[in-house]
């Protein structure tokens, strides 16, 4: 009887543990208030999570909650702000999976969408996209990639040219040279930079993809849109010969000493400021370098020119972007409540602190009232009038992007030949799981 | 003294056991049960028996990644374990003032692996490192290398930045273990006419025959516990040429998002370094001889 009364208490105290040790773990929310629905009088707060684009843009965001709240009493905002590729990696989906999973969050549209909405975190907002807090706000062209089976899942928020050429106009002058239209322009132009004694072209691919967004644009210059796209989806061989011509531009550069030996030990920041101090004539990278130029030397004057025109099927104006949006979570409770959040983000007023942040946003009117740079004012030209505008592999399907970014990588170290690289980058792509 | 009750003992390590089972036993647990399905972390998932396993084994990276992790383990066997050994007898010299070494030898082991990676990413640096600095300075151009940059180079790169992080934190425990050998024995030997290298490799070296064995313990599963040296210093690159199985299960579960597959190649590694351990411990019994002093 004694022994049973002792094993009762054990038993209880060992729950008490085990429910402490549980509640220990998993009380570790912000602690937020997300009660109620949005059509319940009771307040609530709606979460906003993201990645931070920098302290100016995430200081935006402070002044929209201040908006928000100001214009729906009884709502409040909590905005989570991770470290950008935390959040991209790992953060995320932690937030999603998490007791107080955000209402509103930020994502890429294309494939990145797609799995959110498969996974039945994105909700369908077709209609209050098509109401008066949208009306007239977005070209519909905006929404590429946004849409899926004919419903809208994402509001646009910024854009960015992801691959041009960028120059250091002094260094051009010095030597007497001028934006270049054609490829062979192109490569004659690093010749004479580099019988100048000057490094031509100067990228920092670490992380694999500068240059793998710079073999995207040539791939998609070459095949064209759809066979790019079906090549990095697994629908065509990623070692066609259409992309083996495309990879073998990036072996002349690496052939030719045009490009620097470091590329691949080079992280993309390190090599801006190599361009930003004057080691090399030009970098290709994206539009954000207008931020960094602006911040670090500001008195450097730099031009850019797109990826100059190739032999190939594809259309050689094309424009290598991305946007981005943000998405209602489709478990909040708070849908309604999320997108007239998004709807403030998409006003004139907001609008206009994004562009005055350094952002190109996607609304009908980027620089409306903004004295913004010269260069992100004709980029976001460049990338709304182009006739084809073309993903990044990443973009488009991640684990094989990985293998082409992985095989650009090799052809520009100089280790492996472009036939080489695409093959490996092939078998490795037919071994992975179909989806 | 008996305890009170038969369930005192149980009591006791109560505690300690659920907190090991929280931390331990149910990550592993779900690990395993992980390792069968197709899971990206938000999705449904969906049991898919061993094909994560049958991936793994056809996967050349990951067969990769144990090719450098082996020649990881090997460089810094000599890197840290012989060089810290080497050290710990240039410091245990009678009449040396060694105090100040010792200290600067044991610095690295107390810096931030980061900010230690990114420096060593300067000094390594194509334009203006310091190593590619001094080849030009004393005329061998030709020398001149990526070093972080060229698949040839890479790997032993990150390594002597191991080794310069580890050798003194392995001094430290060689030079502990030297300081415990009786200073009658090396008296002794000494009227013999030992030299301080005979001391050394006849009298010392044997006498701390059980640390060694532990230091190359540690630095084998050290090395599969890597990360972030290699991370920061080349993320696996050029073209896997520093991908160690870390690096690969990072960027496998973080980047790819294919938790399930993530989690099969831990349970392998699990294995791997679990079967390892026991090889050692084997081996180490099989030679075992004790020696008092």
């Amino acid at each position: 009887m004694r022994r049973a009364r002792s094993f009762t208490r054990l038993t209880g105290i060992v729950a008490v543990a085990v429910a402490s040790l549980a509640l220990t773990a998993c009380g570790s929310g912000s602690g937020s208030e997300s009660t109620g629905d949005s059509t319940s009088s009771g307040p609530f707060t709606i979460r906003v999570a993201m990645g931070s684009t920098g302290e100016t843009v995430d200081a935006v965001f402070t002044k929209l909650k201040a908006a928000y709240e100001a214009k729906y009493p009884g709502r409040t905002v909590e905005i989570v702000i991770q470290e950008n590729d935390t959040y991209e990696t790992i953060g995320l989906n932690n937030l999603l999976t998490s007791r107080n999973a955000p209402d509103v969050y930020f994502e890429r549209p294309g494939t990145r969408l797609a799995t959110k909405v498969h996974d039945g975190y994105a909700a369908d907002i077709t209609d209050a996209v098509n109401g008066p807090g949208f009306t007239g706000r977005f070209d519909p062209a905006a929404y590429s990639g946004m849409q899926i089976d004919g419903k809208t899942y994402m509001v646009p928020w910024s854009g960015d040219v992801t691959n041009v050429f960028w120059f250091n106009k002094a260094i051009f002058t010095a030597n007497g040279l001028t934006p270049p239209a054609t490829w062979d322009e192109f490569l004659a132009l690093c010749g004479k930079l580099k019988a100048a004694g000057i490094t031509p072209l100067v990228d920092g691919n670490k992380d694999k993809w500068p240059i793998g967004s710079i073999a995207s644009h040539l791939a998609e210059r070459s095949l064209g849109n759809d066979a790019y796209i079906a090549a990095i989806k697994g629908d065509q061989p990623m070692n066609s010969a259409g992309m083996v011509a495309a990879f073998d531009n990036l072996k002349t550069l690496a052939d030719n000493g045009y490009i620097n030996k470091s590329v691949n030990a080079l992280p993309d920041d390190q090599a801006t400021t190599q361009f930003l101090l004057g080691k090399a004539a030009m970098i290709g990278i994206g539009s954000w370098l207008v931020s960094d130029q602006i911040s670090q030397a500001p008195k450097l004057q730099i031009g850019y020119f797109n990826l100059p025109t190739l032999p190939g099927s594809g259309d050689q104006k094309s424009v290598l972007g991305v946007s981005t949006g943000f998405v209602v979570n489709a478990n909040s409770e708070h849908v309604s409540a999320g997108t007239d959040f998004l709807a403030l983000m998409s006003a004139s007023e907001a609008t206009k602190l994004f562009a005055e942040a350094g952002l190109t946003p996607m609304t009908v009117d980027p620089f409306a009232g903004v004295t913004a740079d010269a260069n992100t004012v004709s980029l976001a030209t460049l990338l709304s009038s182009a006739p084809t505008k073309v993903t990044p592999a990443d973009n488009i399907d991640v684990k094989r992007a990985d293998e082409f970014y992985g095989a650009a990588a090799a052809v520009i170290g100089g280790l492996k030949s472009p036939q080489e690289a695409l093959d490996a980058a092939q078998k490795r792509v037919e071994a992975l799981p179909k989806s | 003294m008996r305890p009170s009750s038969r369930w005192t003992p149980y009591l006791l390590v109560g505690p300690a056991v659920l907190f090991f089972a929280f931390v331990v036993g149910l990550p592993l647990v779900g690990t395993v049960w992980m390792s069968f399905t197709k899971w990206s972390g938000t999705n449904r998932m969906r049991f898919i028996g061993f094909d994560n396993f049958t991936r793994a084994f056809h996967d050349t990276v990951y067969q990769r990644a144990y090719l450098n992790t082996f020649i990881y383990i090997a460089a810094t066997l000599v890197l840290e374990v012989a060089v810290g050994f080497a050290l710990a007898g240039l410091v245990s010299i009678q009449g040396k003032r060694t105090l100040w070494y010792r200290i600067t030898f044991f610095i690295p082991v107390m810096l931030p692996m980061v900010v230690i990676a990114v420096l060593w990413s300067f000094i390594y640096s194509d334009d203006g490192g310091l190593i590619n600095s001094f080849l030009t300075g004393i005329g061998r151009d030709d020398l001149r290398r990526v070093w972080l940059g060229d698949p040839g180079t890479a790997l032993l790169a990150v390594s002597v930045v191991s080794g310069w992080i580890y050798a003194g934190f392995y001094m430290a425990i060689f030079y502990a273990g030297l300081q415990r050998v009786p200073k009658s024995l090396l008296e002794a030997a000494r009227l013999d006419g030992a030299s301080e290298w005979d001391l050394f490799f006849k009298i010392k070296a044997p006498l701390v025959r059980g640390m060694t064995e532990v230091a190359v313990l540690l630095c084998i599963t050290g090395a599969f516990q890597s990360f972030d040296l290699f991370f920061v210093m080349t993320k696996g690159g050029p073209d896997h040429a520093t991908e160690i199985i870390t690096t690969y299960l990072v960027s496998t579960v973080f980047v790819d998002h294919e938790v399930g597959y993530g989690a099969a190649l831990s349970v392998i590694m699990t294995v791997v370094v679990v079967g390892l351990g026991l090889l050692y411990a084997r081996f180490r019994r099989e030679g075992d001889v004790d020696v008092e002093y």
